[in-house]
Parts: structure tokens; C-alpha cells; sequence
């Protein structure tokens, strides 16, 4: 058998748990040796292959998390614990994890963006070995029922300083403790934001774009800044050309790139 | 003096200014040598008012000649009408004597593949080798070619239309699933194409064989396949009942298109109704039902499987009649 | 001018001197032929009747010949050769009841015959197949390493190409060359695995005549200004452009392509992947999950697609990416030239530059 850098290794699903109806992660037997911010390809026979941010890590296992929107998804929701899946990677640049040790790390994220960062989180909050001076999360979610990650935001709560926004409590019974609003709002209400705050960023194309304009004007410099590119990805290792922007391939210098190169990958 | 059937018969009008006639100048397809061009000036400056008309039929009209030249003029365009007959392979016997008939109107066509990049035929080209077939001859008939369904010679207003259609051919491993073909089918055509299983399917009984998916292809995943012809029959204007064609025989041949024009003849001969001066075939078909028709133009014409007849069932347009 | 990388496919012959060329009449030519198709497929431009976009024309496109006589010598073909080496559709993978199988492929040596822009093209693919982000792509490797290549000279430029410009108008990367004479057929053998094919036939000295100027030659801007992004000269290209993807289809260094899985029918248990190419001027190449498409405008897709051949490809490589072959001007419907719009950057950014002074 030739070395195919396509082909994806068989592994089992261990667990799955349910965020919302239509987001999930699932825990798989892969022993994947990533570092946070990087994606690795899931593979279904019969639906095709699609691109997942490694949302965890354990020495035995990787933790992945779904949104349902497309024809592999929706396939993979209807998976059980046992059965299996194909996957390859792990794929990509990680966050610059150094550029952070020591350093007031904020962290942004709107929606199912939370699971490309949580890595981060986890290596940040719960390992020695770069640990920022101080920590900032700023998460938006649609609604409270869209929220992900419940425990593991409670926990983080207790280590860090934490907001969790939504956008609007409409149709909601329970009350709503957190903020209400579009997450750009709550930039100030992070404390201690300067020049050298460092900012990692994930959520959709637009929310990227206000919010980059509010830390900037908070006075972030913009070599501080990381943002996520989402793009088409078939391939995952530079060959298939949709992720291309100019001369960089987001599935091999990416997802992650610091503002003042992004500022310049102009699609 | 002058003998009006005669004149008619021979391609000339009779004017309503009295003594002036004009000739109708036929140019078979609608396609011409410039050098005649010339001739048709001398025609007009020498005999006519100078003027030249541009027939609905693609003829040149030229009006304003007077019935006393008559002679001279048919003198002076004898050798043009024969050359061009006889490009078309008509031989006019006495040319000098004018056309020999003009019931049977000239062939026309729209610029076809000469130019056209919608065109699937050469249009000018096969009304000439039907011209070749149905003149000359007495009975009216009118016949156009057009390239492909667009239809920009109005061919469904004649007695018989032909449409230059191909048979798409796709090679599934060229398809790159652009879709264009297809979402051009849908928007501008029949919507006959769908993907299933990532490959193109052709519904063939919705599919016009117009070719635009071979047009819209970037990787020549649809090419073209054979050459087929569609006939529709029983078009018409007028102030009787005036009618779009319909399809008659899809899938046709071209040499079953010249042996049905030709059969054509025989079925009007049998049928017309001799009482009026004209009658359109259309009127013929709805009197002796399509059936006879059918049976009488096919006679010894022998159909492949693909080429398929369609029955005319359309009543066309009724002014409001007295009773 | 940008130096134009230069992967070696072949062994050159080692003493020049010895076996410069020779020249064959036509049945000889035509009897090494005969031999050399025994041991190999042989793909070359080639006239097919009928099968032009537009009703009575023919194509002129690379496709198996199996004589000497049937190949087109001074004909740019509509498509490139690239489908030889980079199928349209090609099966990634078989799977059966949840196994997975690599697709096989026949294996038998390919002859491909080439002009000198479109041997430099495979520079392109080698680049982004086998060397862009350190992955070498199975697939394209082995098709790759069963091609031959035989040169095919351009006595006159083809209108609308360029490759002088571009660099590409010379290259030593070939087997054998064969020019059609009037009699005959020269040819120059390069690699001493086709010596012998050619046995008989008189010593000539044979030597490709390569384009030296273009009929337009092109200035190709060595780096661009981001404002150029923001141009109004994208504008025109959004309403000419009818996002149609002939450029790319055409194009001998276009090499994106998507993923798809089908299923066999009549066994459910069974499905293939595929790799389809893909083009960036065409629908859906940059949509995203929940329709978010962040290139909706052609002008923008014209411009990703010409930069990419100009400046971006060889910001990382080295070397441009476009060869000059003038195909996409060709090919195009609505008249876009790929020539005029490089004239357009370069003259953008020299007024950029003087502005700046």
C-alpha cells in the first residue's frame, strides 16, 4: 500500500455528548498528538470528508465537537458509542502558546467557535508549562438554550474571569444571569484590556471583523491579535486549493493567523 | 393586355398602381453571392424606383417596374436567377420566361452555423437542397429552416418548419458538476437535466436537443452527438385561424426531411380544395384528419425507431366569428 | 523575469556528440512509432471531427493516437494535457462494508507530447502535488512517475500567448523532440531509453526552434500594493465575466479540485470518493456551510485567480504559476484576456510606484 496522505485511520467512538440539537461532541479512540487550534478531517463513507477543530485532548483519546449543518454531520449524529469513523491529522498551525506564557491572555469566542478554543483554555488554566498572568473569556452563545459547554464554563469560571453573553433571552423561562447582547458589546466590560493584551479570536467572518475594530480602538495593538479563518477545506494538506488566500493555505498556516498577516489575506 | 395569372405565376405582383408590377427575386436559404447584389441594383435603378424591398421571406423585392419593360427585365435578371437556381440544383428551363412558379415561396432560413453559435446545422445549406426537392411548383407552400429551437426564422409559422437539433453526448468523466449546463436548462429551457448520484441526467423527453448544454460545458463533459432534424407542420398567419406549428416527426434524418417536403405535394394535390385560390396545408391536415396525413406523407418513407411522430393537436387562435 | 524551476524527468543522453538527430522519412518514423506504442500509451494533440463547442467545428484537443500521421503539429490544443496526470474525475477510494481501499489504476508508461510552455506547466503541478506544505499526494505521483514527455516545437507564436514573458518558452526537460518536415519527421533523442526505438534513419543535427519574442510581451509586476485589491479595474470583470470556469478548465497549472462520495448503485454497501477539479471562477468553489460565500463577485474571482498566477504562487515557489499559453484567452467566451489584464496590473503598479516618488 502506498503512503496515502488521504487515507484516514478507523477509529471508535468512546462517548458523545449532547450540547443542543443540533451541537455535539464525541470522544474518539485516536491517539493524536495535536497542539490547540489545530483540526483534524472526519471521514464517512457515503458522505464525504470535512474538516472538525480538535475541541480536546487526553493522552488516550481526542474530543471533537459538531454542528450539525451538512451531509457528513448529519451522518455522524446518527453514529452511536462503538461504532467508528475515519480520520487523519492533526492538521495546521496551533496557537502561538508562547507568545502567551506570561502574559493577560483574552479569548474570544462566538458559538461553536468555544470548541476551537477550549484546548487553549485547558492547556492555559490546567498545565504549567505556559501559563498567562492573567486569563479572559469572552463567549457569546444565540440564547441560553444555545449554550455549550455548561461544566466546563463553570469550571473555567473558578479559574479565570469569565463572560458569557446571548444574544437574547426571548422564549427563555429560566433566568438569564449572564449578559444580553452581541459579544462586541462586551469588550469593555473586560478589565485590564492594553496595548499588550494578547486576543484570540474565533467566530463567524462578521463578528470578527466588529470586534477587531472595538480592540483596536481599546488600543490592542494588532500584532497582538490571532483570528480563526473558516474556509472550504477538502483536503487538509495543501493540494485541493479552496482554502487558499493569496500565497497561504489556512489548512497549512492557518486556522490561526495573527491580525497583521490576516489583515493582508484579502479573499 | 396583360395576363394577371401569368404574372403571378411567373413571380411578379400585381401593383396597385396600375401598370406597375414588382418582381420577387428569390434567394434560396437566405444566403447570396454579393456579386448579385449588383444586379439587383441595376434591376432597381434601370426598371423599379430605385428602391429594393427586403421580403418577410428573405427575397428581394424590387417595386416600381413597369408592366411594358416586363421583357427587358426578365432579360436582364435571366442568368442571375438561373445561376442562383442552379447552385441550389434547380434547372430553370427558360429562364428568360422569369420563374417558372411562385406558389411554392422561397425557402428560407436563419444564419445558422455559418455564424451562429446557437445554430446546430447549416440552415442556408438545407434549404437549399429543399429548394431542390419542392421547386418549382404551383402549389403554395411555405418552408423554413431554423438552427436550433430558438427559432429566430419563425419557423412555427409556416406550413413546414425545420428545426436543426443534436443529440447531446456526455461523458460523465469530464463532468466537473458546475452545473451549468443545468441551471441554464432550467432558467431558459425545459429543465430537462438533474444530477443524481453526482452525474448529469438527460430527461429525453423533456430535452429540446438544442445543444446549449454543450455550449455551457467548461470541459466538453457534454458534446455534440449526431445531427437530428425536428419537422413541425400546420404553422400559419391569416384571417382565417391562424396557428403555431407543432411538432410532427422528432429525430429525423435529413433524408427523411427532403423525401417528407417532397411527399408533402402529393398529399395537397389529392386534398386542396380547388374552389379557393390558396390553401394553406394546415387547413388541408384539419379537413382530412392528421391520421390520413400522416399515413400519406410517410408512405414509403421508412422511419427509423428514433424518429418519432407526434400528433398535431392544436387548434390554434379563432377570431370571434357572426354566427 | 523570474527563473523558471526546473524538475528533470529524464536521463539526458550522455554523449552529445555521438546522437544529435536524425531525420526519418515518414514510414520509418512511423515503424518507430509502431514500436514505441507497443510499450506505451502515447497521448497528443490530435483533431477530433465534430466535436467543437460550436456546431460543424472540430476539436483539437490531447487524446491516445496511435500513428505519427494523426497528430496535430501546429495546432494549440483547446485543453491542456493535464487530465493525463491529473484525471477529471479520479477514485480516491473504494469502500466496501466499512472497509477502505486505495483505487488502482492502470500502469502502463505514458508518452505525452508537449510545447516547451506546457513542460514548464508540470513544474507547477510537481510544486503543489508534490512538494506544497511538505505532503506529496499519492495519486498524482504515481500517474506522474509513468509520464514521458516529448517535445513539440513552436515554429511562430499562437496568438494571445505569451510565455516569453512568462520564461517558459525554453526547456531541455524532455525525452525526445520530433518535428514533422515535409517528408518526414527530425527528431532529437534526449534520453537514452528511447534510442532504441529509432534504428534507422540518417544523422542530422536536429535542434527545437523555441519562441524567442512574444508577439505582445508583458511586464510582470514583482510584488503588488494590497490597494490594487481594492482597484476599479476588478469591476469590468464583474460585468464581462460569466463565471463560465473555460480559464481554469483549460488552464495547464490549474490544479484545485473537490472531494466527493458517491454511491455505487445497485449495492448500497458501496461507495467510492472522488476528486472532481474544481474551479475558483465557477459556483460554490468559496461557499461556505450555511451559505456564507466570501467570493460572490467575478471581478473578485478574477482577480484571485490572475494574482494567484502571478504574484502569489510565486511568493512562496519562487516562480510564476501562469506559462503564457494564452488557452483562458482563448477559450473565453466573452473575449476576457488574461495578457491584457496582466498589461492592467503592470500599469496600476508602475503609476503606484511613480505616485510614491
Amino acid at each position: 500500500m502506498m503512503n496515502n496522505i488521504y487515507a484516514g485511520k478507523a477509529v471508535k467512538i468512546l462517548g458523545i455528548t449532547k450540547h443542543t440539537n443540533m451541537e455535539r461532541s464525541f470522544t474518539l479512540d485516536a491517539h493524536i498528538h495535536g497542539m490547540p487550534g489545530q483540526f483534524v478531517m472526519v471521514s464517512l463513507s457515503h458522505a464525504g470528508e470535512i474538516p472538525i477543530s480538535i475541541s480536546g485532548f487526553s493522552s488516550t483519546s481526542i474530543e471533537i465537537t459538531v454542528r450539525n449543518v451538512g451531509k457528513v454531520t448529519s451522518k455522524l449524529f446518527q453514529l452511536k458509542v462503538g461504532d467508528k469513523l475515519h480520520l487523519r491529522g492533526p492538521y495546521g498551525e496551533s496557537f502561538p502558546l508562547e507568545a502567551f506564557d506570561g502574559q493577560h491572555l483574552l479569548i474570544i469566542a462566538g458559538g461553536t467557535g468555544l470548541a476551537a478554543v477550549k484546548p487553549l483554555l485547558e492547556c492555559c488554566l490546567d498545565d504549567d508549562e505556559y501559563k498567562p498572568k492573567k486569563l479572559n473569556l469572552l463567549v457569546g452563545f444565540k440564547s441560553p438554550k444555545h449554550l455549550l459547554f455548561k461544566k466546563e464554563l463553570d469550571h473555567w469560571q473558578k479559574k479565570g474571569e469569565v463572560i458569557v453573553t446571548v444574544d437574547t433571552t426571548e422564549g427563555e423561562t429560566e433566568a438569564w444571569a449572564g449578559g444580553i447582547g452581541f459579544v462586541v458589546d462586551f469588550v469593555k466590560h473586560v478589565g485590564g484590556i492594553g496595548p499588550e493584551t494578547k486576543v484570540v479570536l474565533v467566530g463567524p467572518p462578521l463578528m470578527i471583523t466588529n470586534i477587531v475594530r472595538e480592540l483596536v480602538h481599546n488600543n490592542v495593538r494588532e500584532e497582538n491579535i490571532w483570528t480563526s479563518f473558516e474556509r472550504h477545506m477538502k483536503c487538509g494538506v495543501g493540494k485541493c486549493g479552496h482554502c487558499r488566500i493569496r500565497d497561504k493555505y489556512v489548512c497549512l498556516d492557518g486556522p490561526v493567523f495573527n491580525h497583521v498577516e490576516a489583515k493582508s489575506l484579502i479573499d | 393586355m396583360y395576363n394577371t395569372k401569368t404574372l403571378i405565376k411567373n413571380a411578379f405582383r400585381v401593383s396597385k398602381v396600375r401598370g406597375e408590377s414588382a418582381i420577387r427575386l428569390r434567394v434560396p436559404g437566405g444566403h447570396l453571392q454579393a456579386k448579385y447584389l449588383t444586379v439587383i441594383q441595376e434591376l432597381a435603378e434601370k426598371f423599379g424606383n430605385g428602391t429594393v424591398h427586403l421580403t418577410t421571406r428573405q427575397g428581394y423585392e424590387i417595386p416600381g417596374i413597369k408592366l411594358a419593360q416586363l421583357e427587358e427585365v426578365k432579360e436582364h435578371m435571366a442568368e442571375m436567377i438561373a445561376q442562383i437556381e442552379s447552385s441550389c440544383g434547380v434547372i430553370l428551363e427558360e429562364p428568360a420566361k422569369g420563374y417558372p412558379s411562385a406558389g411554392t415561396r422561397n425557402v428560407s432560413a436563419c444564419i445558422g452555423n455559418r455564424v451562429c453559435r446557437f445554430a446546430n446545422m447549416d440552415t442556408s445549406a438545407l434549404a437549399q437542397k429543399i429548394e431542390q426537392v419542392i421547386y418549382p411548383n404551383d402549389y403554395h407552400l411555405k418552408v423554413a429552416v431554423t438552427g436550433c429551437p430558438n427559432d429566430c426564422i419563425k419557423a412555427h409559422m409556416q406550413d413546414i418548419g425545420i428545426i436543426g437539433s443534436i443529440v447531446p453526448e456526455y461523458d460523465q468523466d469530464r463532468c466537473i458538476l458546475c452545473e451549468a449546463c443545468m441551471d441554464n436548462c432550467r432558467k431558459k429551457i425545459t429543465n430537462a437535466l438533474y444530477i443524481e448520484n453526482y452525474r448529469m441526467i438527460r430527461d429525453e423527453e423533456c430535452c429540446l436537443q438544442c445543444g446549449e448544454c454543450v455550449l455551457k460545458c467548461p470541459t466538453g463533459a457534454f458534446s455534440r452527438g449526431e445531427k437530428i432534424y425536428r419537422i413541425i407542420i400546420g404553422g400559419r398567419t391569416g384571417k382565417r385561424n391562424p396557428r403555431l406549428a407543432n411538432t410532427f416527426i422528432r429525430n429525423v434524418s435529413e433524408k427523411t426531411v427532403l423525401e417528407i417536403c417532397r411527399n408533402v405535394y402529393d398529399f395537397i394535390h389529392r386534398h386542396i380544395d380547388r374552389s379557393l385560390p390558396k390553401e394553406h396545408l394546415g387547413y388541408i391536415i384539419d379537413r382530412t384528419g392528421f391520421s390520413t396525413f400522416a399515413s400519406e406523407v410517410l408512405e414509403q418513407i421508412e422511419l427509423s425507431p428514433a424518429e418519432e411522430v407526434v400528433e398535431l393537436n392544436n387548434p390554434g387562435y379563432f377570431y370571434p366569428k357572426r354566427k | 523575469m523570474t527563473k523558471v524551476h526546473k524538475l528533470r524527468e529524464c536521463k539526458i543522453y550522455k554523449d552529445r556528440a555521438k546522437m544529435e538527430g536524425l531525420k526519418l522519412n515518414c514510414d520509418k518514423a512511423e515503424g518507430a512509432f509502431d514500436r514505441i506504442i507497443e510499450d506505451y500509451k502515447v497521448v497528443a494533440p490530435k483533431r477530433i471531427a465534430g466535436k467543437g463547442r460550436f456546431s460543424d467545428m472540430d476539436l483539437v484537443s490531447y487524446d491516445m493516437v496511435e500513428s505519427l500521421s494523426d497528430i496535430v503539429f501546429n495546432d494549440r490544443t483547446y485543453f491542456s494535457a493535464k487530465s493525463v496526470f491529473f484525471p477529471i474525475r479520479e477514485t480516491m477510494f473504494n469502500y466496501d462494508k466499512g472497509c477502505v481501499e486505495d483505487a488502482r489504476i492502470e500502469e502502463k508508461l505514458t508518452i505525452i507530447f508537449l510545447r516547451a510552455c506546457d513542460i514548464n506547466a508540470i513544474n507547477i503541478f510537481d510544486t503543489m502535488f508534490l512538494k506544497n506544505g511538505g505532503y506529496q499526494d499519492c495519486y498524482y505521483k504515481r500517474r506522474r512517475e509513468s509520464v514521458k514527455i516529448f517535445l513539440l516545437e513552436c515554429p511562430r507564436p499562437f496568438a494571445d500567448c505569451f510565455c516569453a514573458s512568462m520564461g517558459t518558452n525554453k526547456t531541455d526537460n524532455y525525452s525526445v523532440f520530433i518535428r514533422k518536415e515535409e517528408n518526414g519527421y527530425a527528431i532529437r533523442i534526449n534520453d537514452e531509453a528511447f534510442m532504441k526505438y529509432f534504428s534507422e534513419g540518417a544523422k542530422a543535427k536536429v535542434e527545437p526552434h523555441f519562441i524567442e519574442d512574444d508577439l505582445g510581451a508583458l511586464n510582470i509586476p514583482d510584488s503588488i500594493d494590497c490597494s490594487l485589491f481594492r482597484n476599479k479595474m476588478w469591476e469590468e470583470y464583474s460585468q464581462r465575466c460569466i463565471a463560465c470556469g473555460r480559464c481554469n478548465t483549460s488552464c495547464p497549472t490549474c490544479t484545485c479540485f473537490t472531494v466527493q462520495d458517491i454511491t455505487i448503485e445497485d449495492n448500497m454497501q458501496k461507495s467510492e470518493r472522488w476528486r472532481i477539479w474544481s474551479s475558483c471562477q465557477v459556483k460554490n468553489f468559496s461557499l461556505l456551510a450555511g451559505d456564507h460565500d466570501f467570493r460572490i463577485l467575478k471581478g473578485d474571482r478574477m482577480r484571485y485567480k490572475v494574482l494567484h498566477k502571478i504574484i502569489d504562487f510565486r511568493k512562496t515557489f519562487g516562480f510564476n504559476m501562469c506559462v503564457g499559453c494564452g488557452r483562458c484567452d482563448q477559450v473565453c467566451p466573452e473575449y476576457i484576456g488574461m495578457a491584457k489584464c496582466i498589461k492592467k496590473i503592470n500599469e496600476i503598479c508602475i503609476a503606484d510606484r511613480e505616485e510614491k516618488l
